[in-house]
């Protein structure tokens, strides 16, 4: 293990993730390891929910995390933005470590980095208007007198496209589409400018028709204002369209890391490869064959297998190999990683 | 020969603020053995649908008219009972939406799937071999029937689910998004599954949807469902390849592809509020291309020929 990943970090540093901007958040061979009581006198299970990983986002980057429920991805996210502690590695904010800083001292930070959530149904308090959802961060961190709240606060409608915002200030979240209502989270986490942007799932719960206006949005407001974007997703579609690096995670890990257009056109985990053939298109050939699947079913993060973790569903599996011990993170091509012994 | 023909259906809910058009006089056939994909955004009525035709309305139904036939036979001249007795599970079922959901926790699964066959009294050695039967039917193990539902993968409850719809062995099952709280591996597993059952039993599937690539995959033909109302009806081929009505296009055009460096797009704005619907066309407000006549009134389903049927006044000759 010690010897993967002080590879990655020669190797990203020989060949910097983007361009040649300094990284803004930096992941050091994280974990995050719960504990579960299975039941008062059994023993505890341990949930290695995320096993060791290593990352960086620059600024202006999108990352995309990608990967199937249980793979640690939003558990991976909630730890760069510090709102779970890390049980092993760094978490570097623009060079300083905030790994386990106390939440009284993480202020600051608080402002500078944001998070968007999958469920905008949820994430909505019903009994505030637009205008008072989108402000009270900005009341929160004491910004501004209320004429520069109030201006910030059309800014930052009109950033989201929801046109013209009067009409929205003194809606209810109830009147809104779905879209709409994720646009109204995004503008409460944009209203504060932040460097750094977690957008977990943010479009899973909107209609299809309205996913590339959203994606639009944080596109845009990154290309002016250079934000760093971790999006976190199970689409791995989406991701070859707005991030520039596409990360996959299997069970706690990272499997596969690259350019977006190189993961998807040159898959090289075996895992990667039947993500992308599991993704439906719209064909009418499609309904007269059988659709290539993944045998079996994502086993358990308290329960990972030994060696590779997606050894037991792998069509690849060597025996003798796969299963003895984790496989090391090679860079097969420029900035393009893997984890797996066919390499 | 179609087994299910609905015409003129509508769905009203009666709500403080006036009638919610959920399904607004909703016409299609369903050929025997096939597919037919509704496919709709929040609020479309996909799911009033597929309740109306399953008669399982809410207390506050306002207005329920329309003609549903099966295999020939009227079913809106039949009264609650008898649709009780002899449609719902025996001819048309449902597996619902969200499996997670769907099933008792404290109930063993086997007694969930026998439900309706032990309501009619047949004798639990009987009940449960026809369980067992369904269980490796749908791709499980004999022993799921002794398991209660939080011992199972989303997968499985998704395949239990499938199991209690066919437990009466209907002709017509109505599939409401059985797939969208899984993941895509398991997703596929599900679709094969699905198109397994029908090649194997027969089975006619209505599939409720909003992901129309999914639909792709399972259906001989798709209606696209806006505001009540299906606004473009054909085959799959005609709908995905040949699309006429402006949010149809929208639509696939808005799936990003995997295969293609083109940015999927987006149709602007929201559907109209179902209480207060626009006049004309409902899709005016967000079509790129509207004119003034979409304004003044509201367009009809044409035929286009060979079946393809479109809600638009770019149809009518401008």
């Amino acid at each position: 293990m010690a010897t993967t990943h002080e590879d990655t970090l020669t190797a990203e540093r020989a060949e910097p993730a983007f361009g040649d901007r300094e990284p803004l958040v930096q992941l050091q061979d994280v974990k995050a390891h719960f504990t579960l009581r299975r039941g008062i006198f059994v023993s505890k299970a341990v949930v290695k929910a995320v096993d060791g990983i290593t990352l960086e986002i620059a600024r202006g980057e999108t990352v995309a995390l990608v990967g199937e429920s249980g793979s640690g991805k939003t558990t991976l996210g909630r730890i760069s933005l510090r709102l779970i502690e890390p049980t092993e590695g760094r978490v570097l904010f623009d060079g300083q470590d905030i790994s386990h800083v106390p939440e009284g001292q993480l202020l600051r930070f608080r402002r500078r980095a944001q998070a968007v959530f999958q469920d905008p149904y949820a994430s909505l308090n019903n009994y505030m208007t637009v205008a008072q959802i989108v402000e009270e961060p900005l009341v929160i961190h004491k910004i501004g007198n209320r004429e520069e709240r109030a201006a910030r606060v059309r800014e930052a409608l009109d950033a989201v496209r929801l046109r013209p915002p009067e009409e929205f200030l003194s809606r209810f979240p109830h009147r809104l589409s779905g879209g709409q209502r994720q646009r109204v989270a995004i503008a409460r986490a944009l209203v504060l400018d932040p460097e750094y942007l977690v957008a977990d799932e943010p479009v899973s719960m909107v209609d299809a028709s309205s996913r590339a206006e959203i994606l639009l949005v944080l596109k845009d407001r990154q290309e002016d204002a250079g934000t760093a974007i971790l999006y976190i997703t199970h689409d791995i579609a989406t991701a070859r369209h707005f991030a520039h690096r596409i990360g996959v995670m299997y069970l706690g890990h990272l499997v596969e890391l690259g350019p977006a257009d190189r993961v998807i056109d040159n898959p090289l985990h075996p895992y990667t490869r039947l993500l992308l053939e599991a993704v439906p298109e719209p064909d009418p050939q499609n309904r007269l064959k059988e659709r290539s699947i993944i045998p079996g079913e994502p086993p358990s993060p308290a329960n990972t297998p030994p060696g590779c973790p997606f050894h037991p569903r792998c069509p690849e599996f060597m025996k003798g190999t796969c299963e003895a011990a984790e496989p090391e993170w090679k860079e097969i091509e420029p900035g393009h990683f893997v984890a797996c012994y066919l390499y | 020969m179609a087994i299910l023909e609905v015409r003129d259906l509508y769905l009203y809910y009666e709500t403080p603020r006036g009638p919610v058009h959920a399904v607004d006089g909703v016409s299609f056939e369903l050929p025997e053995g096939s597919a037919l994909g509704l496919v709709g955004e929040s609020g479309s009525g996909k799911t009033s649908l597929g309740l109306a035709l399953l008669r399982l309305l809410p207390k506050n139904v306002d207005t329920y008219k329309g003609s549903i036939r099966l295999e020939g036979r009227e079913l809106m001249e039949l009264s609650d009972e008898q649709f009780r007795r002899e449609i719902r599970w025996r001819k048309i079922a449902m597996a619902f939406q969200g499996a997670m959901n769907v099933l008792n926790p404290v109930v063993k699964v086997w007694l969930q799937i026998a439900e309706p066959l032990l309501l009619e009294k047949t004798p639990r050695p009987q009940a449960r071999a026809r369980v067992e039967e369904l269980l490796e039917l749908v791709g499980l193990s004999k022993d799921v029937a002794d398991r209660y539902p939080h011992e199972l993968s989303g997968g499985m409850k998704q395949r239990v689910v499938l199991a209690a719809a066919l437990v009466m062995n209907p002709k017509v099952v109505i599939l409401d998004e059985p797939t969208s709280a899984l993941d895509v591996s398991i997703q596929a597993q599900i679709m094969n599954l699905l198109k397994r059952l029908k090649r194997e039993l027969g089975l006619s599937y209505i599939f409720i949807t909003h992901d129309i690539a999914l639909a792709s995959d399972l259906c001989d033909y798709l209606g696209i469902a806006y505001a009540g109302q299906i606004v473009e009806l054909g085959t799959s081929e005609q709908v995905l390849l040949e699309p006429e009505h402006p949010y149809t296009q929208g639509l696939l055009e808005s799936i990003p592809r995997l295969r293609s460096t083109r940015l999927p797009s987006f149709i602007p704005g929201a559907p109209p509020d179902p209480v207060d619907l626009p006049e004309g066309c409902r899709f005016r407000e967000r079509c790129p291309k509207a004119f003034e006549r979409c304004t003044e009134m509201p367009p009809l389903l044409q035929g286009k020929g060979a079946g393809h049927e479109v809600r638009c006044w770019l149809l009518a000759g401008r």
